[in-house]
């Protein structure tokens, strides 16, 4: 079975990749509220990049310790291939729907 | 920003870091304090503690978790070895399913007596907590201080309620509760129109406003008006089903002792049974609030006429309370109240059941005290259980070290035996609590006989009960568990598998010694209670009353109108050849309840100098002191059935207020109710209550005013005949009433109900901590004569005796049994003092009851050493050098 990617998924691998170098725990749940305008909970959060990481969507590694952490060391994490690949295919499976609406329906953007 | 701002809360990161996986924890911690260190900037400390704690809550997901079990180095095995484990522990228990049924017996027999007392307990704390407002209810008690000591009195003298009303606004509603006229015979047609007639136990008569002091549930009537009137009462649901069969009975009219119709006014909910108002009928004293004989009485005090209050609301005892000394100044001054020696109380109605200084309707108060007593007991017995698990666990180490070093051999850590072991105890654990829940309802039913009333065992509505059984396993599982897992999970493997353990823990392990001491003790304390309690009780039945308690009967009488009628009715009972007097009195001899009136003794001729104090009266005719057959020391019995000016004093009577002798006591004059009296004779002292109390000054006069019962003394016959006679007078005499008697030596006997339990209950609980301590020691023994069974056959080879070797066995623990004594002697000792210090009159604590407790528990334990350490010793050597 293909690795299926969630509505909350597909907006956390968006925002790593829209923050490249900068995504991290905080970071990511910044982004995601202000793109958003909800909240989302630290735990929520760390659930869906801990499940995006191992379907292989996303890769981490450790750096980055402040004093703001506690000296605890950040986890930033990366969009990786199959994440891309997963994205452009999550994207235009929802294009082709938009464009398979019968010509009534169609809507443009404002 | 403050360059040090406070850390988040200790406890929360700790919680964090217990759950969380090893590897995720720290830029989960880093995003957490980051957070939180921005949130104490933006929004404040507080909140930022709490959102704090509301994210280490979220972050509890299966991602965090589930690392850390697949991570831990041994969890792998863990989940897997689960089942595997489980097997093991189950074939374990088959294959030393001898110690598994002791263990389970035990602990079980344990665990049900320890849940027979707290639902006892829990029964008796739980009294008058259903009535609303409780905290506002309370009784009015008076304590009356003379040389002798305070007396503590319920019973309301009768001037002090209504003047207390009428000054007192605080008090919102005052009932009094009178139960002196004692059981009423209740007549009424039932519903099939058949006369019907009954003894009423539970009959009150309460003041219009006892509704209003003690609420109800009704079904029918008002409470506010139900009362009002004379002649009215209310009934509870149960009576109502048992006299009519329905609930419709509100208009219905009950006749009260074939004097007064009552009318039904209202339907009330039965209380639940622990309640201290036990009454079915409830009726209305709306005609004679107080009665005449008490009427501004304040030295009279009658047990069961009780008074009651509910406070205002915003209103303490406290503050009422600190005004009754001016209110009794006030208006005792012309009845030489002392204010130091007669004070009034507020008792809250919860401390009812509980206070045993007072006298009760319900059934019989329960101290604290003996509450306490009950929770050692049932304490005790958990011990001796335990115990039992503890030492045959660690005896059982030398059986199961092997199986432990193998464990280790194959890469178990200690923790995992540990854990292992104490898994092993929870499942017995767990199997003696699920055979103690099962007997629990045959067992009480069985216990009836030491618990005053039926307790209600309903485990599901019952939340307490269940907290009370998971802290008992916690407890239980700590107490026999977590010592034997954590000796078994030290062992050594390469001394286990070279079986080398038992030179470690197989002899003279001093723990396991001081446990068997501890259970001796425990056996041996509650053979010394028992031994005290049934001497106590023999003691009751045997000692000197003053008085011929045999073959004597008594009947109540109904209210008698004439003095005419008393003289017939003697005449006809006289006429059988079996009676050999018959009399009149107001209560008999030893009685549960007394009256007692304020006395006047005049030293001189003249009332120029007095000596006022209490005394019980007895109201009797002539034949009184042969009937009872009652020793006259000196002076002469009444001749005369007449109200004359002369009454007999007691012996104590003599002591406390004339100090003279007896020769110079005759003639002094002694004013009682209002009446003077000289004193013609003086009788010894006989008991008017029971053992448990002291006897008081008595003072007999000659009145058959106010009789209540006959007592007829019965010489030689048939009993049966005899009685057939009384019966048949009765009837033609009082053809509504019931008759009914009672043998004064019964009445007496059931005086000491509450002692008789309490010698019941240590019986069945020494023989119980007795089974328990013995099926340990069975087993102890058994597991220490199997592993000696080489050593035992080399004895024999070399020469030994069997005596000699039972003797090996038997010697150890007889110094066992003699700790134990010294443990037990000195604390039965104490403990029964103090519970012997309740009684005037009791049995001295004489070495006899220490040396019987020491011999039987010895006896049992050489019987049963003796016998299992015989049987080793009679084997053949051959077979048991040979095994191996």
């Amino acid at each position: 079975m293909r690795n299926y990617l969630g509505h909350f998924e597909e907006m956390v691998l968006l925002v790593v990749a829209i923050l490249g170098d900068e995504a991290y725990g905080v970071a990511i749940k910044d982004e995601l509220e202000k793109q958003t305008e909800k909240k989302a909970s630290i735990g929520a959060l760390h659930s869906a990049l801990d499940r995006l990481e191992r379907k292989g969507f996303l890769s981490s590694n450790m750096r980055g310790a402040t004093e703001l952490r506690g000296g605890r060391r950040k986890r930033y994490f990366q969009v990786t291939n199959l994440g891309k690949e997963s994205l452009r295919e999550a994207r235009k499976m929802r294009e082709d729907l938009w464009d398979r609406l019968p010509p009534g329906y169609a809507f443009e953007y404002p | 920003m403050n360059p040090h701002p406070p850390l988040p809360p200790k406890w929360i990161e700790r919680f964090f870091r217990w759950y969380c996986d090893d590897i995720l924890w720290e830029y989960l911690e880093g995003d957490l304090y980051e957070l939180y260190f921005r949130r104490i900037e933006n929004e404040g400390l507080s909140v930022a503690r709490r959102k704090f704690l509301c994210d280490v809550l979220s972050l509890i997901r299966p991602f965090t978790l589930r690392r850390k079990l697949k991570n831990s180095s041994h969890s792998i095995i863990y989940t897997a070895m689960l089942f595997h484990n489980l097997k093991f522990i189950l074939r374990n228990l088959k294959r030393n399913y001898g110690h598994t049924l002791i263990n389970v017996l035990g602990l079980s027999l344990g665990l049900v007596t320890a849940l027979v007392i707290f639902l006892k307990v829990k029964h008796d704390m739980s009294f008058d907590g259903h009535i609303p407002e409780s905290d506002r209810i309370f009784r009015l008690v008076t304590h009356t201080t003379n040389e002798e000591g305070t007396d503590y009195n319920a019973g309301m003298p009768g001037a002090i309620p209504m003047k207390l009303q009428s000054e007192f606004p605080e008090i919102a509603a005052m009932a009094i509760v009178d139960r002196n006229m004692g059981e009423p015979i209740i007549s009424f047609t039932d519903k099939r129109g058949n006369p019907q007639k009954f003894k009423e136990e539970w009959a009150a008569w309460v003041w219009p406003d006892f509704f209003q002091v003690i609420p109800y549930d009704w079904i029918q009537g008002d409470p506010q008006l139900a009362l009002k009137e004379p002649n009215t009462c209310v009934l509870t649901e149960s009576l109502a089903l048992k006299y009519f069969g329905e609930l419709e009975v509100v208009g219905k009219v009950l006749r009260v002792d074939d004097d007064a119709d009552m009318k039904v006014m209202g339907l009330v909910k039965d209380p639940p049974p622990a309640t201290s108002f036990p009454f079915q009928i409830y009726m209305s004293k709306a005609d004679e609030l107080i009665p005449g004989w008490l009427e501004g009485q304040w030295w009279a005090f009658a047990q069961y006429f009780q008074c009651f209050v509910k406070l205002a609301p915003n209103t303490t005892s406290e503050m009422l309370e600190s005004r009754f000394p001016e209110f009794l100044h006030r208006h005792g001054k012309s009845e030489e109240i002392d204010t130091a020696m007669y004070q009034l109380y507020l008792q809250p109605i919860h401390e009812m059941h509980l206070d045993g200084r007072y006298d009760s309707f319900a059934k019989s108060t329960q101290e604290t005290q003996t509450l306490w007593a009950l929770g050692l007991i049932g304490f005790f017995l958990l011990i001796t259980a335990c115990i039992n698990f503890v030492n045959l666990n660690i005896a059982l180490i030398v059986k199961r070290a092997r199986e432990v070093g193998l464990r280790k051999v194959l890469g178990s850590r200690n923790k995992q035996i540990f854990r292992f072991f104490l898994f092993e105890t929870g499942i017995v654990v767990l199997g003696a609590m699920i055979l103690a829940v099962l007997l629990l309802p045959l067992v009480l039913q069985k216990a009836q006989f030491l618990l005053e009333e039926p307790l209600a065992f309903s485990p599901m509505g019952d939340p307490l009960l269940w907290i009370y059984l998971g802290l008992f396993f916690v407890v239980t599982l700590i107490f026999a568990g977590y010592y034997p897992s954590w000796l078994l999970s030290r062992t050594q493997p390469v001394s286990a598998l070279k079986n080398t353990v038992e030179k470690r823990y197989g002899k003279g392990f001093s723990l396991r010694k001081g446990l068997i001491i501890v259970q001796f003790a425990i056996s041996q304390l509650l053979i010394i209670c028992t031994l005290v309690t049934m001497r106590q009780m023999d003691y009751f039945h045997s000692a000197p009353l003053g008085f011929d308690k045999e073959a004597v009967v008594e009947m109540f009488l109904p209210t008698v109108e004439s003095k005419e009628e008393l003289v017939t009715l003697k005449s006809l009972i006289s006429q059988h050849a079996s009676i050999e007097s018959v009399s009149f009195s107001n209560n008999g001899t030893a009685t549960n309840g007394w009256w007692r009136y304020n006395v006047n003794y005049f030293p001189n001729s003249d009332t120029s100098q007095e000596v006022s104090g209490h005394a019980q009266i007895k109201m009797v005719d002539p034949e009184y002191v042969e009937t009872y057959g009652i020793e006259l020391i000196i002076g002469k019995n009444f001749r005369e059935w007449d109200t004359l000016p002369y009454i007999l004093v007691n012996e104590t009577f003599l002591e406390e207020f004339i100090l003279l002798s007896p020769e110079e006591a005759i003639g002094k004059q002694v004013r009682v109710g209002g009446r003077t009296y000289s004193i013609q004779g003086i009788t010894e002292d006989y008991t008017t209550e029971s053992l448990r109390k002291k006897i008081e000054p008595v003072v007999i006069v000659p009145n058959v005013d106010n009789v209540g019962m006959c007592g007829v003394k019965l010489v030689g016959g048939s009993i049966q005949k005899s009685m057939a006679h009384i019966e048949q007078v009765w009837a033609t005499n009082y053809p509504e009433e019931l008759f009914e008697y009672e043998f004064l030596d019964d009445k007496i006997t059931q005086m000491y109900e509450t002692e008789l339990r309490a010698t019941r209950l240590f019986q069945t609980t020494a023989a119980l901590s007795i089974f328990i301590g013995m099926l340990g020691l069975l087993g102890l023994i058994s597991l220490a004569a199997n592993s000696r069974v080489q050593e035992i056959g080399i004895r024999k080879v070399l020469g030994a005796t069997v005596t000699e070797i039972v003797s090996l066995f038997t010697k150890e623990f007889f110094w066992l049994v003699l700790m134990g004594f010294v443990v037990a002697a000195p604390l039965g000792w104490f403990l029964m003092k103090r519970w012997l210090e309740e009684f005037a009159y009791k049995i001295s604590l004489g070495g006899g009851i220490f040396v019987t407790a020491f011999g039987l528990s010895l006896l049992l334990m050489l019987l049963i050493v003796g016998m299992r350490s015989y049987k080793s010793a009679t084997m053949n050597p051959v077979d048991a050098i040979r095994s191996e």
